[in-house]
């Protein structure tokens, strides 16, 4: 049951009127000048046997400032403590990241998380049971005919019926290539060399990897089924003749369960953030989370304290599974140069240009991005699962 | 003394608009016989004074105010003749065989003081001796009397204002008087097609009393006995009067004209002074051509957009049919189609509404006065009523336009006992879908239809029943996934009853139907069928004694037993592993008797006072929760659950609504109002969206969910110039609203069988005040008006838990500080016009973003209070042309063509504002609903 589908509705019936219209615009809102600088909790403890838990905290940012950078909070305290007394204290890892020991927790207790802040303001979480998360059954995908896009599903059930609110994040890794395969490298001071023979094909920049962390909120409930069961929730979308399965793709899904209130707490936070925008919008809603602050019980605290069991299952999608899947054309003319001497080591300056090949004294270059998969974001680096 | 005396009228051929005037009598004549009191002996007194240069309308009515004569004339075509006059000890006849030497000016002055005043041709006052062997009338004039030859011929132009002179006779000597006064009754209807006239005005001058017609156009009026010129007006049609002379109760149907300001040369002194003396206040009445008026998206003319025009009515975007009236929230509004309860006047989601405008015949909305007849809605009442059908012939109409076809037939069935009007609307929005670029929604479908069915038969003098058959149906498939319906279904029969000349009732049966679902069979383990659906019958009995003028009596009774299914979600195919989720029904009756009187203290100052008590009972079977006393509403603060069975009263509310209202005339156009009002409403929409949607479920009140209650206290101030062809007026307001139901943070309202878990009490109030100026004939016509209103809401629930902005008062979504609307209507000529609709607004409230964060992996966004913010201001101009085929009254088809653009600026006002977060960055962007010039093109055909 999605009564939010009505929203999507709405969208498509102003779209209706004037097909040809946007009617979609960016809009900057007035200046809104004050920052109410809040804390910001992230982090879920991971009650898996000999699992470590990170912490990030950090502080909220005006809405005209630039994104991405968030503000850190380092220099806190921060300890997990359970009911039955233990008490584990993270490591300051700096950059507001903090890190446990690897812990074993006892599931049938309750947990909570103190912090004090540099600044002395103490923050206490309610104390939350720990969750036990069933196996993911599979990660599906299916390219739809008329769009050609990729979607990536998880199917999951709990034969227990304790689980019913799911929460999954995932990190996908791809490799891709760069359009034009060069046999030249550049070495650290952009001299020009053959890699094949000489030192390793550890230079070549002709083979990538990259890696990407989930950023939307993904939910899913089964209380509306007669069993605790998911079926083809969808994580992510791939785009046609995208890069991430130009070769081969893998996603790493991790899920866990969530109390009913904090799946309250995400829905609201998916809400506010991912489903606005057409007819039939909620209202946003006040986001109130489990973490409450003892020195000023008036300042909101943004975060939720989840403690559970977290499982993990692996896919791959080869680029021979879908159809249609070519990431080009590209653009990529190539440039001579009849400077260079013959099997010598050669500089070239303008570094948006890179070395294709060599014919006879003449040198080739194509764009940088052409002939160097890393200038596309990823890394040289095989994952060690490949 | 009084004898029998029979007399000759003479009628011409000009239309006249005038209180006083006369026919210009030309070629084609009539006799009309008519019995009348000879009067008292004929005025003998003499006249003193200087008359320089006066105007002879003036003149006239100097000579009237010294004396008993009533003058009978034509301004047109006196308005150039002057009165240069010293009078000593003059009879009126010495004095105007003076004033008329020399010019084509004739006069008679009649037994009963009359004077007639004629160009060429004098006025026979008497029939010729050989007739009646007495003579009593005078003439004068340059002419010889002229003896004109009666025919039987009576021109259309010529019958109006032949009637207008005419003079009535209304009862008989021996009749039924009480205390000197008698009773007129009778119907007021259109001469083309002879459709009731809803709200027109019948009244006298002189003394300064009046009716307003009602649903059906019958009024009853308490006349003192002797004679009068009674006057009647209604919107859009041509005023016209009645001479009479009241002897004892009796009956009178007026037909009226319809007003096409172009066809006529002769001056307009309209008399429409019926916001200055009718007692109602906040009462807007619009009729279809005004409606039709407004330029509309698409060129759909629409009855909810056109409300939207209207002083203290705001809405909170363009896509929602949802309107609120003076700070009342949208399910606040009682929707009546002929007395059907419309829950869902919508179709494609709220673009446009459910009411096909060829069967209307117009909309009257009460804002302030509600009158206590009507309850269950704290805000307002909208009444659109259909027309009944032409009584006098089979005629049709049909309209093309981008998004609609659509098709009306009307008749009589019965000759003069029977009329029927049917209509139908279908929408062919497909194509629009199929040409969207983009793909993923070539796949969706579209579609609405609506139909209407009306009947009226006249059973006899004193019974008539009447049938009216409503039906709305819409369908949206989303890519071949979701499939959504939604419609309403509605009948009820009315049965009037005339018990004698002053008291008559109505007695109306009606079921109303209401239905949503939703389905999907896309993934077979989830597929589902979603549904609610509610039903209410409902009976009420309405009387109406006027036992005299002073006195007018209303009172009845009503019943509505309302069914509500409010939710079931069940599995769809083998596959499907959906629990089946049925929230239980739930019933109600919600009862009322009232009582009203409209008591006239003095000719100025007028009084209603009206008490209407509503009693309501939810009902079993039903499981109720009880919960722990003092703490939150919560699952787990459940104590227990009671059953209830079938039919047993779970809970009972009961309360009195107060009505009051009262009206004081300092002048003929000036008056100040004043009223004050409680309402009780019994079922709530929850909606936790801005716009209300047509998922949205309505809730019964039960005994964790309170009525809502309401008061509001309005005082007005009305002046009318230039002849009342200019209407202005001031109105404010203070109102109070309890127990309206606000939601928690991720409220779940589907499928909740414990909704009292998830919303909260709100208080509001809201404040405003109106300014209107309207012109209400003329070539340009039209009305601007400017409202400043503020409508606050208050979390106040000791035990809600969380508490909106901590407690405090907040705006509503719809909360417009303010707002302008300009309507302009020229005429041209008879063929063509132009209307012109401007609207400012300020922009609504919106909770905006104040910072943003990383958690989850993505940036999010933290929301300041809750409308703290606004959205920029809303502006939009449309334009519209019509022109009508040409007038010829006998051809077959009449057609007429629309054309116009709507938001002729193309600005992109933002309906919402809202943040998204794409791939991990936060990004603002506002969403318009017609951002752009929207040119529209529609085709009518009558036949």
């Amino acid at each position: 049951m999605r009564p939010y589908a009505l929203y999507y509705l709405a969208a498509l019936m102003s779209l209706l009127l004037y097909p040809s219209m946007g009617c979609k615009q960016a809009f900057t809102p007035p200046a809104l000048r004050t920052n109410p600088d809040l804390l910001v909790i992230d982090g879920v403890v991971n009650a898996g046997t000999g699992a470590t838990t990170t912490f990030t905290l950090s502080r909220t940012q005006k809405i005209g400032d630039s994104l991405g950078a968030h503000t850190p909070e380092p220099g806190a305290q921060v300890t997990i403590k359970g009911s039955n007394g233990d008490s584990y204290t993270l490591q300051d890892q700096g950059n507001g990241n903090y890190q446990s020991t690897p812990l074993s927790l006892n599931l049938a207790e309750k947990y909570q998380v103190l912090i004090t802040t540099r600044n002395g303001s103490k923050y206490q979480s309610d104390a939350v049971p720990v969750t036990t998360a069933p196996p993911i059954d599979s990660l599906g995908f299916k390219q739809d005919d008329s769009s050609g896009n990729v979607t990536i599903s998880i199917n999951t059930h709990d034969p227990a019926a304790n689980s019913h609110y799911y929460r999954w994040f995932f990190t996908e890794t791809w490799e891709y290539h760069a359009p034009l395969m060069s046999e030249l490298a550049l070495d650290s001071t952009g001299h020009i060399f053959y890699a094949i023979d000489s030192l390793s094909q550890a230079f070549l920049v002709y083979y990538c990897w990259r890696s990407d962390n989930s950023t939307d909120i993904l939910l899913g409930n089964s209380t509306a089924l007669g069993q605790d069961r998911i079926s083809q929730a969808p994580l992510t979308v791939i785009p046609r003749a995208s890069q991430k399965i130009q070769i081969r793709y893998s996603m790493l899904a991790s899920q866990y369960v969530l109390t009913q209130p904090a799946y309250q707490y995400w829905l609201i936070l998916q809400k506010n953030t991912q489903s606005l925008g057409t007819l039939f919008d909620p209202q946003p809603s006040q986001l109130i989370g489990n973490y409450h602050c003892l020195t000023n019980a008036n300042e909101p605290v943004i975060g939720y304290l989840s403690v559970g069991t977290i499982r993990q299952l692996r896919t791959f999608i080869s680029n021979s599974q879908v159809s249609n899947w070519d990431p080009g054309p590209y653009d990529c003319p190539t440039r001579t140069t009849d400077k260079g001497p013959t099997y010598d080591i050669y500089t070239y300056a303008d570094t948006a240009w890179g070395p294709y090949y060599f014919s006879g004294n003449t040198l080739y270059l194509s764009r940088r991005t052409c002939v160097d998969c890393r200038a596309q974001g990823g890394t040289l680096q095989k994952p060690s699962f490949w | 003394m009084q004898g029998l005396y029979t007399y000759l009228l003479l009628t011409g051929h000009r239309t006249i608009r005038s209180t006083r005037s006369l026919s210009r009598v030309l070629l084609t004549l009539t006799i009309l016989v008519c019995t009348v009191f000879t009067a008292a002996a004929q005025d003998t007194r003499t006249i003193d004074g200087d008359f320089n240069d006066l105007p002879f309308p003036k003149f006239a009515d100097r000579i009237e105010s010294i004396t008993h004569y009533h003058f009978f004339y034509d301004p047109a075509e006196v308005d150039s003749l002057v009165i240069n006059i010293k009078a000593r000890q003059a009879h009126l006849s010495d004095l105007l065989d003076l004033a008329f030497k020399n010019t084509v000016f004739h006069y008679a002055i009649d037994p009963q003081n009359n004077v007639y005043i004629t160009r060429r041709n004098a006025i026979q006052t008497t029939l010729p001796s050989l007739l009646t062997g007495d003579s009593t009338g005078t003439t004068g004039g340059n002419d010889s009397l002229t003896t004109f030859t009666p025919t039987n011929t009576i021109p259309a132009k010529a019958l109006r204002s032949s009637l207008e002179s005419k003079l009535f006779e209304i009862g008989t000597t021996g009749g039924k008087t009480t205390q000197g006064r008698a009773t007129l009754t009778g119907y007021i209807r259109d001469i083309r097609s002879g459709e009731a006239l809803v709200g027109a005005a019948v009244y006298l001058d002189n003394p300064p009393i009046g009716v307003i017609t009602d649903q059906f156009g019958y009024f009853s009026l308490q006349l003192p006995i002797g004679r009068h010129t009674l006057q009647v007006s209604s919107a859009g049609m041509k005023d016209t009067k009645r001479q009479l002379l009241v002897r004892s109760d009796g009956k009178l149907n007026i037909e009226m004209e319809e007003f096409i300001p172009s066809l006529i040369a002769a001056t307009v002194v309209a008399e429409k002074r019926s916001n200055i003396k009718a007692l109602q206040m906040g009462v807007e009445r619009m009729n279809i051509r005004t409606i039709k008026q407004i330029p509309a998206v698409l060129g759909e003319a629409d009855v909810l957009r056109a409300v939207l025009t209207l002083p203290g009515v705001t809405s909170v975007g363009e896509a929602s049919t949802g309107f609120n009236v003076r700070g009342g929230s949208a399910d606040q509004n009682l929707i009546l189609f002929n007395d059907a309860t419309i829950y869902n006047p919508s179709h494609l989601f709220g673009f446009f509404s459910a009411f096909n405008p060829d069967i209307i015949k117009g909309v009257e909305l009460y804002k302030s006065s509600i009158p206590e007849k009507y309850g269950g809605r704290l805000s307002s009442v909208l009444d659109v009523t259909t027309r009944d059908g032409n009584s006098k012939q089979l005629s049709g109409n049909a309209g093309i336009g981008p998004l609609t076809s659509k098709l009306t037939l009307e008749g009589p069935l019965v000759k003069d006992k029977t009329t029927f009007i049917l209509s139908g609307r279908t929408t062919y929005a497909d194509w629009l879908l199929k040409a969207l670029p983009d793909k993923e929604y070539s796949n969706s479908r579209a579609s609405f239809y609506d139909g209407d069915l009306h009947i009226a038969h006249t059973i006899n003098a004193k019974n008539s029943l009447y049938l009216t058959g409503y039906l709305s149906n819409d369908q949206f498939r989303l890519n071949a996934d979701t499939l959504y319906k939604y419609g309403n279904r509605n009948v009820n029969v009315k049965w009037k009853h005339i018990f004698n000349s002053k008291f008559y009732g109505v007695a109306t049966a009606g079921l109303d139907h209401y239905q949503y679902s939703q389905s999907s069979d896309s993934n077979p383990v989830n597929a589902y069928d979603f549904s609610y659906r509610l039903d209410q019958s409902s009976f009420h009995a309405d009387f109406n004694y006027t036992p005299g003028n002073r006195n007018a009596l209303d009172f009845g009774l009503s019943s509505i037993y309302y069914r509500f299914q409010p939710g079931q979600n069940v599995p769809v195919g083998s596959q499907s592993l959906v629990i089946p989720d049925i929230v239980p029904r739930e019933q109600a009756l919600e009862s009322a008797a009232y009582i009203g009187d409209q008591y006239t203290i003095t000719p100025s100052l007028a009084l209603n006072v009206g008490l209407r008590y509503s009693f309501y009972n939810y009902l079993g079977p039903h499981d109720v929760y009880t919960y722990e006393s003092g703490v939150p509403r919560e699952t787990a603060s459940i104590l227990d659950t009671l059953h209830y069975a079938s039919g047993k009263n779970i809970k009972t509310y009961q309360g009195p609504e107060y009505r009051v209202s009262l009206r004081y005339t300092l002048s003929d156009n000036t008056s100040v109002k004043l009223s004050y009002n409680t309402l009780r409403q019994y079922i709530h929409l929850l909606s936790n969206t801005t716009a209300i949607s047509p998922a949205d479920i309505w809730k019964l009140s039960d005994p964790n969910i309170l009525p809502q209650l309401g008061s509001q206290i309005s005082l007005g101030f009305y002046q009318n110039f230039r002849s009342n062809t200019i209407e202005t007026s001031i109105e404010g307001y203070y109102k109070t609203i309890q127990h309206f139901l606000d939601y928690k943070s991720g409220a779940n309202l589907l499928l909740n069988p414990h909704i009292e878990t998830d919303v909260i009490n709100t208080k509001g109030k809201a404040y405003g005040i109106e300014f209107l100026v309207k012109k209400t004939t003329g070539k340009l016509n039209g009305w601007l008006s400017y409202t400043w209103s503020r409508t606050l809401l208050k979390m106040d629930d000791p035990i809600a838990g969380e508490l909106i902005n901590n407690g405090n008062y907040y705006p509503a979504s719809f909360d417009k500080p303010h707002s302008v609307n300009l309507i302009g209507n020229y005429r041209f000529s008879q063929r063509y016009s132009m209307s012109v609709n401007g609207v400012y607004s300020t922009g609504r409230p919106i909770t905006l973003p104040i910072a943003t964060f990383d958690l989850g992996g993505g940036q999010r966004v933290y929301y300041s209070d809750r409308n703290q913010y606004r959205i920029p201001d809303y502006f939009r101009a449309d334009l519209s042309f019509t022109m009508e085929g040409n007038h010829k009254v006998h051809q077959r088809f009449h057609n007429s063509w629309s054309f116009g653009v709507y938001n002729l600026t193309a600005r992109k006002n933002p309906y919402s504002v809202y943040f998204t977060e794409e791939n991990g960055v936060i990004k603002g962007n506002q969403l318009s609903i017609f951002g752009t010039a929207i040119p529209f093109l529609s085709y009518n055909i009558r036949f």
